[in-house]
């Protein structure tokens, strides 16, 4: 009997051990071998582009964009740059691709009126915009990203978001939105032409990707631990799953199925 | 001449108009019901009655005072008018009464009338209108027939526009009017009498009939539509009548209609229209060969064919940016049907999550390319490869779906064309393009495809109308960021966008946008993946994202096949014509890749809808391919097909179906109708004749006519004698109030 205890320790702690060693030189290799190419080259593929604006925290979750573009490749069939760039609203180049990610830890000035006016084209040109705040505790980004969604859409544009939005669902199920931190039940977000375009996270979605570059996330998850890292993972990869297939998941052919799921849950 | 005084006529003044008149009225009476009341106060009755005469004396006259009733009186006199004889010339005049027309008998019998006749009547003609007929015309057998009967219309124009020494009219006419809600008691104030005359038989006509035909103008590609069919028999008539629903010689349904007892039926025949555009339908029932009218037991229809919906199967090999602006165009389009697939993961993707916490589907392929394949006018492939989902069984399917009049679209990416691993498979020899294999399938480089030169007028390229807009339109455009890279043009097919730099295996730029025919299907192929940059990109540059959704909205109208896409058009004023009438006819000819036919000779062809052609006449186009012509109708009822051919050809390089209705309804309903010309006659003083031989001479007939020579009025109560009377009964009654004791 002992004897077998101690076999089954021993095969246990092999197993352990390959797996560690295995993941260790999976995230060795994914931070230093060259993207693949894949679609029509690399300039096609979808970018997860970071907002650039005058008060940003420049030592703000430099990796979680790369994370996040990682985490939507391995787990969908979606391709992304592994290197996200940056832009500015003001940039002419914001129209190359149609998803950026605006995140902040603090309050910031006003923007330009270029930089407003470039956010209102984006958008209407049909233009997705996800933003984060890394600090929810506080309101100071809050505060400012409000005052310029005001700015661009009009003070009531921001809304909540329901709890049924095919956003929820568009490649997992998700109960509720959760980053860092657990934040409120709902997402806010702006809609133009029956779609979302614009969508506002107070649950610091970049603080729940962010790693090292041994691989090790940076910041602990508050209250639900590594479950709510893999709930915040979901949540990503269904924002950008949404950008790029917006209300796929609500035609009917997959009301059905989604229903029977919904329903075997608790 | 005869002169005689008319009985006077009343009439009352009303001073300040009919209100005033009214409210002085009440007060008058008021007055007087007042005085009576005060005088019942008197108790020597007396006294009370002659108060009471007094006042009513002076109540009446304050009334005739105030109202001023007039005697009028005519002398007028009774003079001999002319005669005008109105013929019925509409089509039911062509109903077979006996051994001869209607109508021939009736120009048989007034011929040597009016020939006899010592003061010449005039001579009108009426269908829908009013004509004038010389006699000559009236002996004319081949008489133009109108496809309407409106006898009060007639008869009042003619009362109107012949007023002056108009004694009498003499209306020749089977009585099948078509006038809505006619009664012959009106026509007493045309001041003319109408002598009426009925030419018909009036024993039961023995015709089986289509009294009507009822179907929406508009129906929808292959969505059930019908039309309903009114039929009349006559009394006796008990056997079921086959019914017959025809689009052209095809035979689309035979209905047998069971006839009620009042010998008429309604059925619905329901039909399925096969093709966008105009669509000629005729219903028939036999005719048996002692049916006294032939041509209504066939009518025709003109039915408008038009898609309710565009069905579009989008399937993507994975989630991108083309695949989301195109879904997003495509859903914002409330004329389209979509479905769509995207290969959310593949086999080597790992989702960290078990099925039941995924939104994820099975990609149903069995069920939509073996099951509803059919039921799509357009399948797009974006950027997916078939091979790691078991599709290969499916590829023959969409081939043979094609060749069969579907519609094919398959757009580029690392999944597409050569890359995807279609290179000699099915898909192959419907795409516009040959496809290369291997690692050299993409080029990477950036790219701005130009518009062929020979091609600025395809639509599906032809933003803007004029040609060096156009090709400044593309120009303007995002550059693509890549291609596949494909080895050229298939056999026919037709690049509208090529690489700016590339070229294919026989050394022509190389084809980023083709379109081709396969079979009776269309195919679409652009090879890149970033289209969504003519839209946000664009935009981004110039503020106009149109040019992505002007592709689409033409690439899409071009696949599946709007009429007004086509290349080559026949275009007539109407659709429904009656015999003979004038039809105007516009083509406009270019060959499949959109280039104008012309200056160059063309033939057009009227065949009925057996395919026997009856005219063929020779057309020029101009530099623009357009031509414009008029030809007459054809005399015969049923649908017909406008062709247009090249000389030496029979092929038909457009068609448009017209119909040709001999009646229409005038003839639905021939029977003879002598109650109204009875009651005509009645109504006007005239007479009526049941039989044509019956006719008197014309100068026999009463044709007199009134004419006032004076009006005298007398007014009475217009003097100084009579006010005096009415102010003295007023001073009386008023002096013996006084005396009796009242105020």
């Amino acid at each position: 009997m002992a004897a077998a205890i101690m076999r089954a320790r021993v095969f246990t702690a092999m197993f352990c051990s390959a797996w560690l060693f295995a993941w260790f030189f999976a995230c060795l290799a994914i931070s230093v071998a060259p993207a693949r190419v894949r679609a029509i080259g690399e300039r096609s593929v979808v970018d997860l582009r970071s907002i650039d604006y005058t008060g940003r925290n420049p030592a703000l979750r430099p990796t979680a964009t790369k994370r996040w573009a990682w985490e939507v490749r391995q787990r969908t069939s979606v391709d992304t740059k592994l290197e996200p760039t940056h832009v500015r609203f003001s940039d002419p180049t914001l129209f190359e691709t149609p998803l950026v990610y605006w995140s902040g830890d603090q309050a910031f000035a006003a923007l330009s009126e270029a930089e407003v006016q470039g956010l209102r084209r984006f958008v209407s040109f049909g233009g997705f915009v996800i933003i984060d705040d890394a600090s929810p505790e506080d309101t100071g980004f809050d505060g400012s990203v409000r005052r310029e969604l005001a700015r661009a859409f009009g003070s009531s544009a921001l809304t909540r978001l329901s709890d049924t939005h095919v956003i929820y669902r568009s490649f997992y199920l998700v109960s509720r939105p959760v980053g860092r931190v657990q934040g409120p039940p709902y997402l806010e977000a702006i809609e133009q032409g029956g779609r979302v375009a614009v969508v506002y996270s107070r649950h610091d979605l970049g603080g729940a990707f962010e790693r090292d570059n041994l691989g090790n996330y940076t910041s602990s998850v508050m209250p639900g631990g590594e479950r709510q890292r893999e709930m915040a993972f979901r949540l990503g990869v269904n924002l950008v799953l949404y950008a790029l297939c917006l209300d796929y998941k609500d035609d009917q052919v997959h009301a059905p199925f989604i229903m029977r799921r919904w329903a075997g849950r608790p | 001449m005869s002169e005689v005084v008319a009985p006077d006529s009343l009439k009352l003044g009303a001073p300040f108009g009919s209100v005033v008149a009214l409210l002085l009225m009440a007060a008058l009476v008021a007055i007087v019901v007042l005085g009576l009341r005060e005088h019942q106060s008197l108790a020597d009755p007396r006294k009370r009655w002659v108060l009471h005469v007094l006042r009513l004396l002076t109540g009446i006259a304050a009334a005739l005072l105030m109202f001023q009733p007039r005697w009028l009186g005519q002398t007028v006199e009774q003079v001999q008018g002319r005669v005008a004889v109105l013929l019925d010339t509409s089509r039911s005049m062509s109903v077979q009464a006996g051994s001869a027309s209607r109508l021939a008998q009736a120009q048989s019998v007034l011929g040597p009338a009016l020939d006899a006749a010592g003061d010449k009547p005039s001579l009108f003609a009426f269908g829908d209108e009013l004509t004038s007929l010389s006699r000559a015309a009236l002996a004319d057998p081949q008489l133009p027939l109108a496809d309407d009967t409106r006898i009060e219309h007639a008869l009042r124009e003619l009362a109107q526009t012949q007023n002056a020494g108009l004694g009498a009219i003499v209306l020749v006419t089977d009585g099948a009017d078509r006038s809505p809600g006619l009664t012959a008691s009106t026509l007493a104030s045309l001041g003319v009498r109408v002598h009426t005359v009925l030419v018909a038989d009036t024993a039961a006509l023995s015709d089986v009939s289509i009294q009507s035909l009822h179907a929406d103008p508009v129906a929808f590609l292959h969505q059930p539509a019908q039309v309903e069919v009114s039929l009349r028999a006559p009394a006796g008539h008990t056997s079921p009548i086959l019914v017959t629903l025809r689009s052209g010689t095809e035979v689309v349904r035979e209905v047998s209609a069971e006839l009620a007892a009042d010998g008429t039926a309604t059925l619905t025949i329901p039909f399925t229209p096969t093709r966008i555009g105009r669509a000629a339908y005729t219903v028939s029932i036999p005719t048996d060969e002692n049916d006294a009218v032939p041509a209504n037991n066939e009518r025709a229809f003109v039915v408008r064919v038009v898609r309710e919906r565009l069905r579009v199967l989008l399937v993507c090999g994975q989630p991108s940016w083309d695949a989301r602006f195109l879904r997003g165009f495509l859903k914002g389009n409330p004329s389209i049907d979509l479905i769509t697939f995207f290969i959310l993961r593949t086999q080597t993707d790992n989702s960290m999550a078990s099925p039941e916490e995924l939104s994820l589907i099975p990609f149903p392929t069995q069920e939509l390319f073996e099951q509803h394949l059919a039921s799509f006018d357009l399948v797009i492939f974006q950027n997916f490869d078939f091979g790691p989902y078991q599709m290969a069984q499916y590829l023959p399917r969409i081939h043979d779906y094609v060749v069969n009049g579907g519609s094919f679209a398959m757009l580029g990416g690392d999944r597409s064309f050569g890359a995807g691993g279609y290179v000699g498979t099915p898909l192959a020899d419907i795409l516009p393009v040959r496809l290369l294999a291997g690692e050299h399938a993409m080029d990477l480089a950036e790219l701005s495809p130009q518009v062929v030169a020979d091609s600025t007028h395809h639509p599906v390229v032809e933003l803007l109308p004029h040609a060096a807009d156009n090709v400044a339109a593309w120009r303007d455009a995002a550059p693509l960021l890549g291609s596949n890279r494909v080895l050229g043009l298939r056999e026919g097919a037709q690049a509208l966008l090529v690489h700016p730099t590339l070229t294919g295996d026989g050394g022509d730029p190389m084809p980023v946008l083709a379109v081709g025919a396969a079979g009776r299907g269309r195919s679409l192929a652009l090879t890149t993946d970033t289209s969504y940059r003519w839209s946000i990109t664009t935009a981004g540059r110039s503020g106009d994202a149109s040019v992505y959704e002007r592709f689409w909205d033409r690439a899409l109208r071009w696949l599946a096949r709007d009429p007004l896409l086509d290349p080559a058009q026949i275009t007539t004023d109407r659709e429904q014509y009656g015999p003979g009438a004038k039809l105007r006819v516009h083509v406009w000819l270019r060959d499949e890749h959109y280039r104008a036919l012309g200056p160059a000779t063309f033939r057009l062809t009227l065949a009925d809808a057996h395919g026997r052609s009856l005219q063929q006449l020779a057309i020029e186009t101009d530099a623009d391919g357009k031509a414009e012509l008029s030809l007459a109708a054809p005399s015969e009822p049923g649908a017909y097909l406008l062709s247009v051919q090249r000389e030496g050809q029979s092929e038909a390089l457009a068609s448009e179906w017209l119909v040709v209705e001999v009646g229409g309804d005038e003839l639905a309903d021939p029977r003879a109708n002598p109650p109204l010309l009875r009651a005509i006659a009645r109504a006007t003083g005239g007479n009526y004749y049941e039989r044509l031989s019956d006719l008197p001479l014309l100068d026999a007939l009463p044709r007199t006519r009134t004419h006032v020579l004076s009006v005298t009025a007398r007014t009475p109560f217009d003097s100084a004698w009579f006010f005096a009377l009415a102010v003295g009964l007023f001073a009386c009654e008023w002096w013996l109030r006084r005396r009796f004791g009242l105020r």
